[in-house]
């Protein structure tokens, strides 16, 4: 236990996020994003809190890389994420799992097969893509759906299998996207459970939402966003739902 | 590596027999795209021959004073080989004996020639060289030199009987040859364009697989190369079904154009060829399918 603490103590000790004077403007009128300054350290879990439009989505992008900043840096670990490179950006990538909103799961693909190609992204064996993805398909309870095509699963499903997709490679960090969107409170929490499970195990964890049921379940540290700035950070969780 | 380059080939198989409708289409504009380039690659071969029967028919002929003998026409035949080396494409001595015989040949049955021929005695018929030159105006030099250099030797040398005929034909020539290129160039750009825009067509329905592919993770070439090697496939089939009717249809054509132009035989002349069409087939096929993916796809590896 001793052991744990320490090497919990040492993840902790190191940010893996920073956002530095951050502002993403897509309309000159209202900025999605005002002079964020924020810092995740590594194996904290965190909700992202605010009513739609207040920027949560766009701060994930940003840290993807999918969107660049109007202003300021974004960094994770190491890595300035604004100004890197195609390949330094796919290893980013590789080391956050999203859940996204819209899951973008490969409509293409079974669901064995979304799962499977994140392992085949970071070069895993054919051995290890045997063992992990019935693994994981089984603990958000798909096993009997890896063969099932996204079309074919419902919106709770589609969502338990954008999670296993996020998780199977073990990334330095998880981000869900508005989870219980499409779900209702039983497998909402059923999800919460999985993702407190896994920042458990030393992983950074960030949770985007607006429910909150969701918030309440996790009891961490919470950042609210109001109109693209940040109004409250606290682990406090009577917050007050701007 | 391996295992990756085994997954990229997979993941394009994926592609290709999953989007069937997409993969049909794409085919059928490669088969056509093929069939047109072999088409022109074989109109190509025939006008060569058409060209080369024409040039072959268009020489001049030396004639030579009645008793000039053999070697001294073939010192003629060699000091003008040496004068203009790169000029002579070829010469061919033509005996009275052999002149005689083709001109019985020719018009044996005509009364009017027969009669002209024994008036005209045993020696009517002169020794000739005939001389055929790669181009038409090196026939005005020759035939300059031939008078200046040997004037008690030769009597005629036919070329203003024929100047404007040799110049017409070379010009026609020109004229072909220049046609095939331009018709050339136009059918490859119109290949290319319409190859393009049809895979464009056919994996647009994939910029959100690509999209998401590149935000779990994917490298630029590992979220590309499965489009390019279901372009490639595209190429590849399309290079199949185009050769599965240019063959037969090549040799169902070939006795009629022997009817047209017998010096010319598409079959054998495939055969000879074969080599290098089924590369020009496959490289345009294979490339214009993977280029064409890879231009499209490019576009969709921003995020």
């Amino acid at each position: 236990m001793g052991t744990y603490n320490y090497l919990l103590k040492q993840k902790l000790s190191k940010m893996i996020i920073k956002f530095e004077e951050v502002t993403k403007i897509y309309s000159p009128s209202s900025p999605a994003l005002k002079n964020i300054n924020l810092e995740v350290a590594k194996g904290e879990m965190v909700s992202l809190v605010g009513r739609s439009g207040a920027g949560k989505t766009t701060l994930i992008k940003l840290l993807i890389g999918e969107e660049k900043p109007t202003e300021g840096k974004v960094f994770f670990e190491d890595h300035l994420v604004n100004e890197a490179d195609s390949k330094t950006l796919a290893l980013i990538r590789q080391k956050i799992g999203v859940v996204f909103q819209d899951y973008k799961l490969l409509s293409k693909k079974t669901a064995y097969d979304n799962v499977a190609y994140i392992l085949m992204v970071i070069g895993a064996s054919d051995e290890e893509i045997k063992r992990d993805v019935p693994r994981v398909l089984n603990i958000v309870n798909l096993k009997d759906k890896a063969t099932y095509y996204p079309y074919q699963l419902s919106g709770g499903e589609k969502q338990r299998l954008a999670i296993a997709r996020a998780l199977i490679h073990q990334p330095e960090v998880v981000i869900a996207d508005e989870p219980s969107g499409n779900l209702d409170s039983s497998n909402t929490w059923g999800i919460i459970e999985i993702l407190k499970r896994i920042h458990q195990l030393g992983t950074t964890v960030i949770v985007s939402t607006h429910d909150r049921e969701v918030i309440s379940q996790i009891r961490e540290r919470i950042i609210t966003l109001k109109d693209g700035t940040i109004f409250s950070d606290s682990k406090d969780s009577n917050f007050i739902l701007c | 590596m391996l295992t990756t380059f085994r997954r990229l080939i997979k993941f394009g198989w994926s592609g290709f027999a999953r989007n069937k409708e997409a993969s049909v289409v794409t085919i059928f504009v490669m088969t056509l795209a093929v069939f047109l380039i072999s088409g022109w690659l074989m109109f190509n071969g025939l006008s060569q021959a058409l060209i080369n029967e024409v040039s072959s028919q268009m020489g001049i002929s030396a004639y030579f004073q009645r008793g000039t003998n053999e070697e001294q026409i073939n010192q003629v035949d060699e000091q003008l080989r040496e004068s203009f080396p790169e000029a002579i494409e070829a010469t061919q001595y033509v005996s009275p004996a052999a002149a005689l015989e083709e001109f019985k040949k020719r018009h044996g049955g005509e009364g009017l020639y027969q009669k002209a021929l024994e008036e005209a005695g045993p020696d009517a018929i002169r020794p000739a060289l005939d001389i055929t030159a790669y181009q038409e105006n090196q026939y005005r030099e020759i035939t300059d030199y031939l008078g200046e250099s040997f004037p008690s030797l030769i009597y005629q040398v036919d070329y203003l009987n024929r100047q404007e005929v040799i110049n017409k034909a070379f010009y026609l020539m020109r004229k072909l040859d220049y046609f095939s290129l331009i018709a050339g160039l136009v059918l490859i750009c119109l290949v290319i364009l319409v190859v393009f825009n049809t895979i464009r067509l056919a994996i647009y329905s994939t910029r959100e697989e690509m999209e998401t592919m590149k935000l779990v993770g994917a490298s630029n070439w590992f979220a590309w190369c499965p489009f390019v090697v279901q372009g490639a496939i595209y190429g590849l089939a399309g290079f199949l079904a185009a050769n599965i009717i240019f063959i037969p249809l090549l040799f169902w054509l070939t006795p009629h154009l022997s009817l047209i132009l017998p010096s010319f035989n598409l079959g054998i002349y495939y055969q000879a060829h074969c080599l290098f069409i089924i590369a020009v087939q496959l490289g345009a096929s294979l490339g214009l399918g993977m280029a064409s993916t890879f231009l499209a796809t490019r576009y969709y590896l921003k995020v």
